[in-house]
């Protein structure tokens, strides 16, 4: 079949690697559910929230937004030449939400009980809006895939169907998606006294969202280059160096944005004196943020596809997952004096996620038209289904 | 309890009955000092071991001679013997061998010998642990911190205990010298849902001349880490 | 009609029968810990747990002739703005309008543990132990304030020998308060009384229903220091801005899209009349 990739490795190393902390994932569930969370996770009354929730709750949601901000660069800004990363990047977001799901499931102390969420709301609460919000978007993020799964099961009629909706589809998704970066922001407003100084303020959710959109791009040319290096599959340097001015620009607005907050509450001053949260704040937005606009301007690094990737990994890192890390975890103090470091088991879940993600990945690239379109021809035509609908 | 009303006591009736002052009224047997044979109350108490005038004593075991008198301790005093295989075990330390105060004392959760509180779960929980309670400066000297097991030693035994340093103890100059002291618990005991150690190991069998009330709060000691 | 507790530092001896009596009201298991806690001397429970629902906190504050052996009891402080009751996702905590008291339904968590993060004190803890783990912490004996009229008053009120706790109408308790100090002030010579000049809880985070008056700052009993602003408010502001937000960008992505696609249309029709 044309849309089979031809895999580079003889011997499955990857796979093997991969399908083992999966399984491992598998077996510290069972002790998760068996023997209850105090069991295997050093979370306690005065860390309520672990590495699930930091990583994948809170970067999980905000790394996946290659989603949605590769669908408006392509589809609402019409930017054409990002199409071929777009149904990568969508992929991505898919797996990404699902993840997010799956280990909530983990992470809920009770989450045979889920559904009480849909049955009692609190519209208040931000995270009422983030849970239901994740849940609208996985489905549309299924529903943007889903052209993929038809083009190769060579359902017309679906695809049609899938074509109409495509836009507004995106455009919800958009709206939806956007709207629970900022609610995973807002969830953290009601820590007024627990979140450092530093990185507490009342604008939270723009931070959130406007970091979120930075790494959308960001993301796409750090799995375009794993892929690239796994599949073989190559994205036009153009793409890369396109991809790496729009973080960089959404990354100056980001800086902006985070001094003249720090200005306005009169804390700059903490920057030098707050030890050690000043440390943390450094690294996070000196080598994330400051370090990949430059990295990102310097046309010897635009021309090197390593520097690009360093580049997207820097801000990827640290100027977003660390920021997540430091406002959920590291810098939340709900009772001065506990500590907490992951235990074996919550890094084994996360990790075994992640694996089982990058397997599904794998597989979702081999049997569906991700990374090659059937053809120029056939891509045109989906955009003009709309269009053929609206003149029609 | 008895009021004075400006003309006489009034309030409540003495066991016996009867106004207590009012002996004139009735040539009256109802005499106030019921406990006593004859009714009224004793200066010199011919059954009374020592004298009627207090005088100040210093305890069996005292870091300093004593500064008011010549007569170091109460000639009366009751000194009892802690016979364990035909050894007497109630020995008099000495400031050298042990050169810290202590005394011993009670606190909320417990009482007694905690045979009963310490088998209540909910005041077991609140307080589980023999402890010592030492005075900051003393504790830099032993180089200890709250939290150590300490051994606590005594001429008659010893015994371990967790040690809390606390501001509420603080190093005394007597005599011209710094002393120190800790504070014992005696709540703990062999058997119970909390177990530890008796702080009543320690302390000397020494007692008042007439009621025999032992002179437990009041030996020397010494602390160490253990 | 809210109810409130007001604490006196003053009178408090440390004698922790409030402690006990909670437990005996709502059954809770004691638990030896392992490791005695020796914070606060001997203080041994340093920490609400899903078994502990309040406990004495004790502080040895000053030195020489300032120095004072103080005492706190710490529980859930029932706010008036509660975080916790914004936080939970299913309205599992919810303020009782009559009571003042935050409770907690068992039958609408989920085990997010939102709640616990969003405490300004750090007080609902988790059942870590349990396969079906739920959040545990004080109730303000809602099932005794039912019969306030009757006299009933929390379990832990009711068992204060030294009458340290006052229950009663929050604003009532508010007046007793400042009563105390400003009378206090008045007997001293000197103008300033044995108490510290300050309601804690009265207006911290938007206002408590439990509230203090003390010898010494309560921040020195390890109570946080907060300022005015309710902890709910930030984030109730940035929920309701939330339609504004999604028909905003909804309008602003809508716009776009036609925006780039007509010049699109109009590129393209001009590569037609470069080529034709």
């Amino acid at each position: 079949m044309k849309e089979m990739i031809e895999p580079k490795a003889k011997f499955p190393w990857g796979t093997l690697i991969l399908s083992a902390l999966a399984f491992l994932c598998a077996g510290v569930l069972v002790q998760r559910y068996v023997f209850g969370l105090g069991a295997m996770t050093n979370m306690s009354d005065g860390r309520g929230w672990g590495l699930w929730i930091s990583f994948d709750l809170y970067c999980g949601v905000a790394l996946a937004a290659g989603g949605f901000t590769l669908a408006a660069i392509v589809h609402i800004f019409h930017m054409e030449k990002y199409h071929p990363v777009v149904r990568p990047a969508i992929l991505t977001a898919f797996l990404g939400y699902l993840l997010v799901v799956l280990a909530l499931l983990v992470d809920l102390g009770q989450p045979w009980y889920i559904w009480r969420m849909i049955f009692n709301p609190n519209i208040h609460s931000p995270l009422y809006e983030v849970g239901w919000c994740v849940m609208l978007y996985t489905a549309v993020l299924a529903l943007e895939l889903s052209p993929a799964v038809f083009e190769r099961l060579h359902w017309r009629i679906p695809l049609k169907i899938i074509g109409f909706i495509q836009i507004p589809l995106i455009i919800a998704g958009i709206v939806i998606s956007t709207g629970h970066q900022n609610s995973l922001g807002s969830m953290l407003l009601i820590m007024t006294h627990s979140i450092d100084p530093l990185w507490y303020t009342p604008i939270i959710p723009a931070l959130f969202f406007v970091s979120a959109m930075a790494v959308g791009p960001a993301m796409v040319v750090f799995e375009g280059t794993l892929s690239g290096a796994v599949f073989g599959h190559k994205i036009s340097r153009e793409v890369f160096t396109g991809l790496g001015r729009i973080t960089s620009g959404i990354l100056v607005v980001y800086l902006i944005m985070r001094l003249a907050d720090l200005a306005v509450a009169g804390q700059l001053d903490m920057l030098f004196n707050r030890y050690p949260q000043n440390i943390y704040w450094w690294i996070e937005v000196g080598g994330g943020v400051i370090l990949p606009i430059i990295l990102f301007n310097i046309p010897k690094v635009q021309q090197s596809s390593k520097g690009m990737f360093i580049a997207a990994v820097l801000y990827i890192v640290l100027g977003l997952s660390l920021n997540r890390f430091i406002m959920s975890s590291i810098w939340l103090v709900i009772r001065p004096g506990y500590t907490y470091f992951p235990s074996w088991q919550e890094f084994a879940v996360s990790i075994g996620l992640v694996a089982w993600a990058l397997m599904m990945f794998q597989i979702a690239v081999r049997l569906l038209p991700i990374t090659k379109h059937h053809d120029e021809g056939e891509s045109k035509s989906e955009h003009s289904a709309p269009e053929a609908a609206a003149a029609s | 309890m008895l009021a004075w009303n400006g003309t006489a006591w009034v309030g409540d009736v003495v066991d016996g009955g009867g106004n207590p002052i009012n002996l004139a009224a009735a040539g009256s047997q109802n005499l106030p000092f019921i406990m006593n044979s004859e009714g009224v109350g004793k200066l010199w108490g011919y059954s009374l071991k020592d004298g009627p005038i207090p005088e100040v004593y210093e305890p069996w075991e005292s870091p300093i001679s004593n500064l008011m008198t010549a007569q170091q301790n109460d000639p009366a005093a009751y000194i009892g013997k802690l016979l364990v295989d035909g050894t007497d075990w109630n020995e008099r330390g000495t400031v050298g061998d042990f050169p810290i105060i202590a005394t011993t004392y009670r606190c909320t959760e417990h009482w007694q010998t905690g045979i009963m509180t310490r088998n209540l779960p909910w005041l077991a929980e609140l307080m589980p642990k023999m402890y010592v309670e030492l005075g900051a400066d003393l504790a830099d000297k032993l180089g200890i911190v709250s939290g150590d097991t300490v051994k606590v030693r005594s001429k008659r035994g010893e015994i371990h205990a967790l040690a809390i340093v606390t501001k509420r103890f603080q190093a005394i100059t007597v005599d011209g010298k710094e002393m120190h002291q800790v504070g014992i618990p005696w709540h703990w005991g062999y058997a119970g849902r909390v177990k530890g150690d008796s702080g009543n190991i320690l302390t000397p069998s020494v007692g008042d001349a007439n009621t025999c009330i032992p002179e437990s709060k009041s030996f020397l000691c010494k602390v160490e880490k253990a | 009609m809210a109810y409130g507790v007001l604490f006196d530092g003053t009178r408090c001896i440390g004698c922790r029968a409030c402690s006990v009596a909670c437990k005996s009201w709502n059954e809770n298991s004691a638990k030896v810990e392992k490791k005695t806690s020796v914070e606060g001397g001997i203080q041994g429970k340093a920490v609400v747990s899903s078994d502990t629902f309040t406990f004495m906190r004790y502080r040895e504050i000053g030195e020489g002739d300032d120095f004072k052996w103080a005492f706190a009891k710490i529980q859930c402080m029932h706010c008036l703005k509660p975080g916790c009751e914004t936080a939970c996702i299913v309205g599992a905590l919810h303020r009782n309008e009559e009571t003042g008291a935050v409770t907690y339904d068992q039958g609408k968590c989920i085990g997010c543990r939102y709640c616990m993060v969003a405490c300004p004190f750090g007080i609902p803890t988790y059942q870590w132990e349990d396969r079906t783990p739920w959040i545990r912490k004080c109730t303000f004996c809602s099932d005794r304030l039912n019969e306030a009229e009757n006299g009933m008053a929390p379990a832990c009120v009711t068992a204060c020998p030294t009458r340290a706790l006052q229950f009663g109408e929050r604003d009532e308790l508010i007046e007793e308060a400042h009563k105390r100090i400003e009378e206090s002030k008045a007997a001293d010579p000197a103008g300033v009384g044995k108490y510290i000049d300050h309601v804690y809880g009265e207006k911290e985070v938007g206002g408590t229903a439990w509230m203090y008056i003390s010898s010494v700052d309560m921040t020195e009993l390890d109570l946080p220091w907060l300022s005015e602003e309710p902890v709910t408010k930030n984030a109730r502001t940035a929920m309701s801005l939330l339609p504004y937000y999604a028909t905003g960008m909804l309008a602003l992505m809508v716009g776009i899209y036609f925006i780039t696609k007509r010049r699109q249309k109009i590129a393209a029709g001009k590569h037609e009349e470069k080529k034709g």
